[in-house]
């Protein structure tokens, strides 16, 4: 029987895709990354009896368990869609990761299992309470497990490995799984610390009685340690990934990096500025109600938030004039006006290997107040917009990374079919045909070529 | 309408539909949000 090539009107069937899984990913990471700030919270309440741990944990948790349906309905509806609009493509990519998706709907189930039992038996194991803490992380656990999975079949997209697709090992951990998978671990708290700050942020401004203005000021502060501090692990893990994705697919890593999707990295580095510079000032802010005071360390705070406004501005100087072509945006002579400031080497690197530096000085001077406490519920109003912005702007840093990973594929939009470019690359086209040629899934057996994707004898000449 | 959006350049295309997804992660995101707050509120 013939499957049909359904198309959607006017948004075309990529939007669809594309709405589907980022709205999904953006409940799943929270909810990863949620689940065990949650679970860590619970354990630091037990640990140092101070109340407003456990009031955050379980209502993170409550919050978690209610979410679960919207991301849980999303998933599903994208699995949906995508057998319904790339049937060819869902069939491969069934084919290649039989197991995987086993395994991923597996911890799926865990992870649900784990997270509502985890919540229902708060009270029951009240005294038992490093048995519930477990609970919280194993529910975590089983989430990091389910994204490794679709972190293989996502990386495989991108980077297919050098092998037949039934060697399972090397299909798995292809050359850019493991550094995807840790660029998503690290930033599932960073997402989930910005936005509970953001939260905290908007009820701290709504809050009257003062014992809720001490706790989401504590909120906004414990969330953005989370945020800040898994934020600044990222330019060296992202560095990663992209080496990897340079190596295994050049023309892919050309694409976002110089080519027509480089515009996606300009968007980016305005995001960290805001994000960085809008935490930095809040640390800053911060220490002026620190139970000890410590002007010498206020003093050396504000010299880092001077250093993080220095290296984000020289992260976003384009390398030249041309900088997103798609709307207009062209200076001068484009490609030919070459910024100096802009270059890779070494400004790029200086900016970012600087702002990880001042980073991790500036949460170091924090964590030295934070040890000796604050005084909750007197932060300004401006301190509180600065999480806020934090949490907006996380969110649209999710969405461009995500959509940098997917246009990759899209090198010159060829081949042609379904807007250009590949599904899993080198192989199989945005209009679901296997090619042969380039494709590393091709092996020779028996004096004759086969393309493991689909199990089809590559024509002679090809 | 579907005709002339074929007949556009692939990125004159892709930026509307780049900016037709960006609309409906933040409305899909948003909504489920807001809904996931509406019902939780009270208790």
């Amino acid at each position: 029987m013939p499957i049909g090539d359904l198309q959607i009107p006017i948004i075309g069937k990529n939007v669809v895709i594309a709405s589907l899984v980022q709205s999904h990913i953006l409940f799943a990471a929270f909810i990863i990354g949620a689940v065990l700030i949650a679970a860590t919270s619970e354990y630091l309440g037990l640990v140092t009896k101070q109340p407003h741990y456990e009031r955050f944990a379980r209502n993170l948790a409550r919050f978690v368990v209610l979410l679960f349906a919207s991301g849980a309905a999303l998933a599903i509806t994208f699995v949906l869609a995508l057998v319904t609009l790339f049937p060819v493509f869902f069939s491969y990519l069934q084919n290649i990761f039989f197991w995987v998706f086993l395994v991923e709907a597996f911890m799926f189930l865990g992870q649900i299992i784990i997270v509502y039992a985890w919540y229902n038996v708060w009270d029951k194991l009240a005294y038992r309470k490093s048995l519930h803490v477990v609970f919280g992380f194993i529910a975590g656990f089983f989430g990091l497990m389910a994204m490794t999975m679709i972190d293989a079949v996502a990386s495989y997209m991108l980077t297919p490995a050098e092998a037949p697709v039934t060697d399972v090992a090397r299909t798995f951990l292809n050359q850019t799984m493991v550094p995807l998978n840790m660029h998503r671990f690290v930033g599932n708290f960073s997402y989930a610390g910005f936005l509970i700050a953001g939260w905290g942020g908007w009820r701290y401004l709504r809050s009257t009685r003062q014992e809720d203005r001490e706790y989401y000021d504590w909120m906004g502060h414990f969330g953005l340690i989370w945020g800040f501090g898994f934020l600044i692990l990222q330019p060296v893990i992202g560095y990663g990934y992209l080496k990897g994705i340079r190596e295994s697919s050049p023309d892919a890593f050309e694409t976002i990096m110089l080519g027509e999707q480089a515009w996606h990295f300009n968007v980016l580095v305005i995001l960290i500025a805001v994000m960085t510079i809008a935490s930095t000032a809040y640390f800053v802010h911060k220490l002026r109600f620190a139970l000890t005071p410590m002007p010498v360390l206020r003093k050396l705070a504000i010299g880092a938030l001077g250093f993080t406004a220095l290296f984000t501005l020289l992260n976003i100087i384009p390398s030249d004039a041309d900088i997103a072509p798609q709307i207009g945006l062209v200076f001068l002579e484009g490609e030919g006006t070459k910024i100096p400031l802009g270059a890779m080497y070494p400004w790029k690197y200086i900016g970012l290997i600087g702002l990880m530096l001042v980073g991790f000085f500036i949460l170091t001077l924090y964590l030295r107040a934070t040890a000796g406490g604050f005084r909750w519920g007197q932060a300004s109003r401006w301190s509180q917009y600065a999480l806020m912005a934090c949490a907006v702007t996380v969110v649209l840093t999710m969405i461009d990374m995500g959509s940098t990973r997917e246009s990759a594929r899209r090198v010159d939009h060829k081949p042609a079919g379904n807007g250009g470019g590949y599904l899993i690359y080198n192989c199989v086209t945005m209009g679901q045909k296997v090619v042969n040629e380039g494709c590393p899934a091709v092996v020779e057996e028996n004096g004759e070529k086969i393309n493991t994707i689909n199990g089809q004898k590559v024509p002679e000449g090809e | 309408m579907i005709e002339t959006l074929a007949l556009l350049e692939p990125n004159t295309i892709g930026v509307l539909r780049l900016f037709a997804a960006l609309g409906l992660i933040l409305t899909f995101f948003s909504g489920a949000l807001l809904f996931t707050y509406w019902i939780s509120k009270d208790e």
